[in-house]
């Protein structure tokens, strides 16, 4: 039986949790707005433009709280028996996964707004109004394999390491897919590494957009981050049903 | 009710915070690509003109005339102030915003002489179309042509090299497959006095520059002393890309370009600021100008204090002058953005320069304009003239006497949209 008001007490409850630990929520939306700021804008060494450094770094700043919130939250109600607790719950343990989701959209949703809004202000982006919405949604949407990296991570880890091992799976996974440096800038075989990883299709999705893409086509982006996400999802499973025994 | 007011809140906020970010500028009617302008002074890139009166449709020149033409276009009144091509640099780097950077001082065009192929790509169709656009017009070599671990391998991009000259015509298709509107050599001679990278051999270079002229191409060479340079013209080079300071160029040298038709791109405000580091200043506070934050960080930067000779600044002057009297085309640029240099400006730089090395000043104009675009057989750019893109620059009166004006542009078209 499906219950949509579980779903959203839920999600509502969720969110609740995260407005009264400012302590989480605040620096993890004002580092990408930082890093941007500082490699993006003020030491942009790098050969992008203004409007191309924005992309990445919006790509950059959205994948990671996605990722985050997942993975510390999921392995902190772990260790807490929080998540048993859930589990025994009557409520559908899918309202849970999907409430952790909500959050880490309405996180994205800021951090892409401040984003945009930096770049607009100082570094003079220009985009018209249906580059702005396609980027917007491009971001929010294709954050669903990364949240689901952290979901499986959150479930894996225990709740001291999960922060560590997503920032070394984050981190370099970002620098692959040319978020810092545009990938064309980085030797060859970077190239063939980045087909590999989700940030870089995710990236190309956001870069087509504004036509700063490497000219591979969308769909085959498109179909490398579902199958991703798929493949993610089996994953989840998997671990989830390995939690039950 | 109140979760559904909250939600419906947050929405319209986030909305209204997408819909007010700032947007490119559409074409608005009254700056339209299609119009008439006069009355002006025309300078065309190799001369003034008697015509008073310039016709542009939609960002092509279609008309030059005495008397104001009869045409339903709208109308541009001037007093008679000076229009010139949109200025080119010959000899840039580009990336990021350098294109942008440079048509804001009046920079309509310019030449890359060594970058990224996939960036040259991306901007050469806007070469032969008008539409609006905020970004000068790109020519370029892509990657250049050098030794294993030579001049143009340490700045990070992975870039082809050559290792014999067997290998030349490869090198070369290579290069025009990937989009090289030219070919850039870099060149040492053998017994060079200097410290510098390794060398592609002087065999090598010959043959590198007879694949480019059998694929119908120049070869041009970055050469940094007297040696190299002959060596560059003997083995056929079509241009010099760079002056030199080791000694001024001799006869011998300057009758073999005269002969050859080489030309060069002495690039002496970047060697001024090895040898002296004076003229920015000079210049910037002159003028009165400040320049963006952009520009103002490659400008800051220096090749480190390695101590010239003072007489080497004169022999740089000495050979741009040698070889200006003896007829060698001579092109403005700027090689920004190497450090002392930026995007623009360090064009306008370069051209009082050649205004200290004695040019007149209709010849330092052209060696920003008509001349480079002759060299590089540039097909709608540098001059004033009917099938020439509208780029333009309108400048102050003074400007037929004096070389400042260029400085402050009094209005900038590309493609014939005004900036």
């Amino acid at each position: 039986m499906f219950n949509a008001n579980l779903y959203v007490k839920e999600a509502g409850y969720d969110l609740l949790s995260l407005w009264r630990t400012p302590a989480f929520f605040l620096p993890a939306i004002l580092f990408p707005v930082t890093f941007y700021i500082f490699f993006g804008i003020v030491f942009n060494f790098s050969s992008g433009s203004s409007k191309y450094m924005l992309v990445s770094y919006a790509c950059f700043g959205m994948m990671g709280p996605a990722m985050f919130n997942y993975a510390t939250a999921v392995a902190s109600d772990r260790a807490h028996g929080w998540l048993t607790l859930k589990r025994v719950a009557p409520m559908p343990f899918n309202a849970y996964v999907a409430a952790k989701y909500v959050s880490s959209l309405v996180f994205a949703l800021c951090i892409a707004l401040i984003l945009f809004v930096t770049g607009g202000l100082f570094a003079g982006v220009e985009l018209y109004t249906w580059q702005w919405l396609a980027l917007l949604l491009v971001l929010l949407i294709g954050t669903l394999p990364f949240a689901l990296i952290g979901l499986l991570l959150g479930l894996c880890l225990s709740d001291k390491s999960a922060p560590a091992v997503v920032n070394l799976v984050y981190l370099p996974m970002a620098f692959l897919s040319g978020l810092w440096v545009p990938i064309q800038f980085l030797p060859e075989a970077v190239q063939y590494i980045a087909y590999g990883l989700p940030a870089y299709h995710y990236a190309q999705l956001a870069h087509a957009v504004i036509g700063t893409s490497q000219g591979h086509s969308i769909w085959l982006h498109l179909a490398a981050l579902v199958g991703f996400s798929l493949l993610l999802v089996l994953l989840v499973r998997w671990r989830y049903q390995r939690l039950s025994h | 009710m109140k979760k559904i007011l909250l939600l419906l809140a947050a929405v319209v906020a986030v909305l209204a915070i997408v819909l007010n970010l700032p947007t490119p500028k559409t074409a608005d009617v009254a700056n339209d690509n299609s119009f008439v302008i006069g009355p002006v002074k025309i300078f065309d890139g190799e001369k003034w003109r008697a015509e008073k009166f310039v016709v542009v449709h939609e960002g092509w020149i279609t008309e030059l005339s005495m008397q104001r033409p009869d045409l339903d276009l709208p109308y541009r009144e001037t007093q008679g102030q000076v229009l010139m091509p949109g200025l080119i640099d010959a000899h840039v780097h580009v990336w990021g915003d350098a294109l942008k950077q440079s048509l804001n001082f009046g920079v309509t065009t310019v030449i890359d002489m060594f970058g990224d192929p996939s960036f040259l790509q991306q901007h050469k169709a806007a070469r032969a179309e008008t539409r609006q656009a905020k970004h000068a017009d790109i020519f370029g070599a892509g990657y250049l042509v050098t030794a294993p671990n030579g001049h143009g391998t340490q700045y990070g991009i992975p870039v082809p090299t050559l290792s014999e000259p067997s290998a030349a015509p490869k090198a070369v298709a290579k290069r025009l497959d990937s989009g090289s509107d030219f070919i850039k050599i870099v060149y040492t001679h053998a017994g060079a006095a200097y410290q510098h990278a390794p060398s592609i051999s002087y065999t090598e270079l010959e043959a590198t520059i007879k694949a480019a002229h059998q694929a119908q191409h120049l070869a041009v060479v970055h050469v940094a002393d007297h040696a190299s340079a002959m060596d560059a013209v003997k083995a056929g080079a079509d241009g010099l890309v760079h002056g030199f300071f080791d000694r001024p160029a001799n006869d011998e040298l300057v009758q073999l370009m005269r002969s050859n038709g080489t030309f060069i791109i002495p690039t002496m405000a970047l060697y001024e600021g090895m040898l002296r580091g004076e003229l920015n200043e000079t210049l910037l506070t002159a003028e009165n100008l400040k320049l963006p934050a952009s520009a103002q960080t490659s400008l800051n930067q220096s090749f480190g204090n390695t101590a010239f000779p003072a007489h080497f600044y004169e022999n740089l002057l000495l050979t741009t002058e040698r070889l200006y009297q003896a007829g060698v085309p001579i092109l403005a640029g700027s090689d920004a953005p190497n450090p002392g240099t930026a995007h623009g400006w360090s064009l306008l730089a370069e051209l009082e320069m050649l205004q200290r090395v004695g040019l007149p000043l209709e010849s330092v104009m052209h060696a920003a304009t008509a001349a480079p675009a002759k060299a590089f057989a540039l097909p709608h750019q540098g001059r004033i003239a009917v099938g020439m893109k509208a780029d333009l620059l309108l400048v102050d009166t003074s400007a037929t006497t004096n070389l400042p004006a260029l400085f402050h542009p009094l209005a900038i078209w590309k493609n014939g949209f005004a900036l």
